[in-house]
């Protein structure tokens, strides 16, 4: 029993080896990426606890509801703590981003590239990934993040509706899941790094579970994102609606 | 352990690592893990590295398939009991051509009841009522009292007293044809009053369309309204129209272009039938009014807004300008600057205002305000005539519950 269990490892490992020899195509690769976060036939729905770093303001922590439909490409979120920023939210709908204040009852266009909340989060990092439509691979090459194997694939944006024009992305060999992305400037200044060091499954997809920004210009500061009640159940169509982010507020 | 793990497990044994290094504070080696001990101590050794679920990376799913969208429309309570307190004292200096010099010593409890209930997701009932006591006086006051019902997926009710949101301008909106209680170009940030009313809106992407039904005082008829919102170019064109049971009938036209520092807006208004005693029932008046909003932050150092706008009212045939600045937070500090002017460029009467601010804590708040009317007894921005007015108000005490 041992020796068969060793020798199918061996034969595993073997395999994948030679397999790891060849070269993956960096253009899949984003593909995948794509297809391994994207729910195509329902929604994603959660709670995230956003804690803020900042070198000079302190420690902030903020709880706020994230709604997405990835096969229309819209999200909500909505926050829910601290009390003076609650029923504040951002509605995602048809490639406008609108920001709504409960004190003034008025919505207003953002943009995607902006700061979230004035983190280290943009409003782009909660839209579903869109990697094999925003970006050409430039260059692929294999390293090691920690333990786990993965492809370093340099990015060039395909248009400037990016937030970033240039990103070294760090993604696991199997499934090809973001670990880590250096986000560049036009001018190559490094400027932040994402990490993505938890995931779970659900509805044969990941979900990341956690996600850390951290600013390479002002340096110790910094973004995590913790995400729990994970669902995949599908909403009402009314959810992703300036009706439904009115309705919410009490 | 199915084959994918196998394989990576796979790997995690065949393949050598190397130590992370990164100098963004972020320590990769506690976040992926690495070959060294003190990580094996973390994470496991790599003859433990099974699979990506023992890795740390991946966990299952939690299980909780709930509408999360129904759990917080309808919150943790069907219903909440809400409002604010604030305690302040003001003291006023006031010296106008009409008054004279007077005084004023007040000291003022004042807050907000909110009650909201929430029996299923689609419906909802609010009720938001104003109360203000001071050594002399107290006023209670209903805001707002409206019932939400949602019809299907796409239709939604508002029923009763209610804040519509009509118009875009800032200190002064001729397009807010439907609301009873207009925006005070002094403080137009303030919470309105109510107004009864029947709405119905139904939103389809980036466009919205609404019908209003409005009560009319001495009245059985109801003023009917019709908006449709559209987003053009990130642009935002509002076109509504009102027919009140008087006869008079109005058509506006807003539009709305943000940008990423200035935001421009501009109204223009037609107005039929009995408008005012200074125009025929059968002439068409209109007004219109163009604006600008600034706004710049470097360095949490300076945060500051502008806003300007100009009025051309034809129907009460006056002109109006206003302008404000304000600096939040000066140099990172608990001080806020805001200056206002006020001008009726038709009777020539002006208000300037000067208010700082202090912020001690979340409680305590000082505001110094200075305003000066400047203009006959009487005229718009000076009922009292030229003068001046010193006040500065104490916030003792501001809780939320």
């Amino acid at each position: 029993m041992r020796f068969s269990k060793l020798g199918m490892q061996f034969v595993v490992a073997t395999s994948v080896m030679l397999s790891a020899l060849v070269q993956a195509d960096g253009v899949q690769i984003l593909k995948n990426i794509d297809t391994n976060s994207n729910r195509l036939d329902t929604d994603i729905s959660m709670v995230a606890t956003m804690i803020k770093e900042d070198v000079e303001e302190g420690t902030d922590k903020r709880v706020v509801r994230m709604f997405r439909r990835d096969y229309e490409d819209k999200f909500l979120m909505l926050f829910q703590e601290p009390s003076y920023k609650s029923g504040q939210g951002y509605l995602r709908v048809e490639d406008t981003l609108w920001f709504y204040d409960p004190e003034s009852r008025k919505f207003s266009i953002r943009s995607m590239k902006d700061r979230f909340d004035n983190s280290n989060a943009r409003n782009s990092d909660f839209r579903r990934s869109a990697l094999y439509e925003d970006y050409d691979v430039v260059s692929q090459t294999e390293g090691k993040l920690g333990k786990f194997p993965v492809y370093i694939l340099e990015l060039q944006a395909k248009h400037d509706e990016v937030t970033y024009p240039k990103q070294i992305v760090h993604v696991l060999k199997k499934p090809n899941l973001l670990l880590k992305a250096q986000n560049y400037s036009v001018s190559d200044q490094l400027l932040r790094t994402a990490y993505w060091p938890a995931y779970t499954m659900s509805g044969g997809i990941y979900i990341a579970k956690k996600r850390i920004f951290v600013d390479e210009v002002i340096k110790g500061n910094k973004t995590t994102f913790s995400f729990d009640k994970i669902s995949t159940t599908k909403m009402a169509d009314s959810t992703f609606t300036k009706a439904y982010v009115e309705r919410v507020n009490r | 352990m199915n084959k994918q793990h196998y394989i990576v497990a796979a790997l995690a044994l065949t393949l050598s690592s190397g130590v992370v290094a990164n100098d963004n504070g972020v320590d990769e080696d506690s976040l992926f893990g690495s070959d060294e001990a003190s990580e094996e101590l973390m994470f496991g050794s790599e003859d433990d590295v099974g699979d990506l679920f023992a890795d740390g990376l991946l966990s299952e799913s939690e299980g909780e398939e709930i509408d999360l969208s129904v759990e917080f429309l309808q919150g943790e309570e069907a219903y909440a009991l809400n409002g604010d307190f604030t305690l302040a004292g003001t003291t006023t200096r006031n010296d106008y051509l009409a008054t004279g010099k007077t005084t004023s010593d007040v000291i003022n409890a004042s807050g907000t009841v909110t009650m909201d209930a929430r029996p299923s997701a689609s419906l909802r009932a609010l009720l938001k009522a104003d109360y203000s006591v001071d050594q002399d006086t107290s006023d209670t006051s209903l805001r707002e009292a409206f019932v939400d019902w949602t019809i299907g997926e796409s239709w939604y009710t508002r029923t009763g007293k209610q804040v519509m949101h009509w118009g875009v301008g800032y200190f002064y909106s001729p397009a807010d044809l439907i609301n009873s209680d207009s925006i005070d170009a002094a403080d137009p940030e303030a919470d309105r009053k109510g107004t009864e009313a029947v709405k119905l809106h139904y939103p389809t992407g980036n466009d919205n369309y609404y019908a209003y039904l409005v009560p009319q005082t001495g009245s059985s008829n109801n003023a009917v309204g019709l908006k449709g919102e559209w987003l053009i170019d990130q642009n935002e064109l509002t076109m509504a129209t009102v027919s009140r049971p008087s006869g008079h009938n109005s058509l506006a036209m807003t539009y709305y272009v943000p940008s990423s520092e200035v935001d421009f807006f501009a109204e223009y208004v037609m107005h039929q039938g009995l408008v005012s005693s200074l125009h025929n029932s059968s002439d068409w008046v209109s007004q219109a009014t163009l604006g600008a909003s600034y706004a710049f932050s470097e360095d949490d150092d300076y945060a500051i807004s502008m806003r300007a706008q100009y009025y051309d009212d034809g129907v009460a045939e006056n002109q109006y300008t206003a302008v404000n600045l304000r600096w939040a937070s000066i140099y990172q500090s608990d001080y806020t600057l805001s200056l206002t002017s006020l001008n009726n460029t038709t009777d020539d009467s002006t208000l300037n205002k000067a208010s700082l601010s202090y912020r001690y804590s979340d409680d305590v708040k000082a505001t110094f305000t200075y305003s000066n009317d400047d203009g006959d007894i009487g005229d718009e921005y000076s009922r009292a005539g030229a003068g001046d007015s010193v006040s500065l108000k104490v916030t003792f005490w501001q809780r939320e519950y």
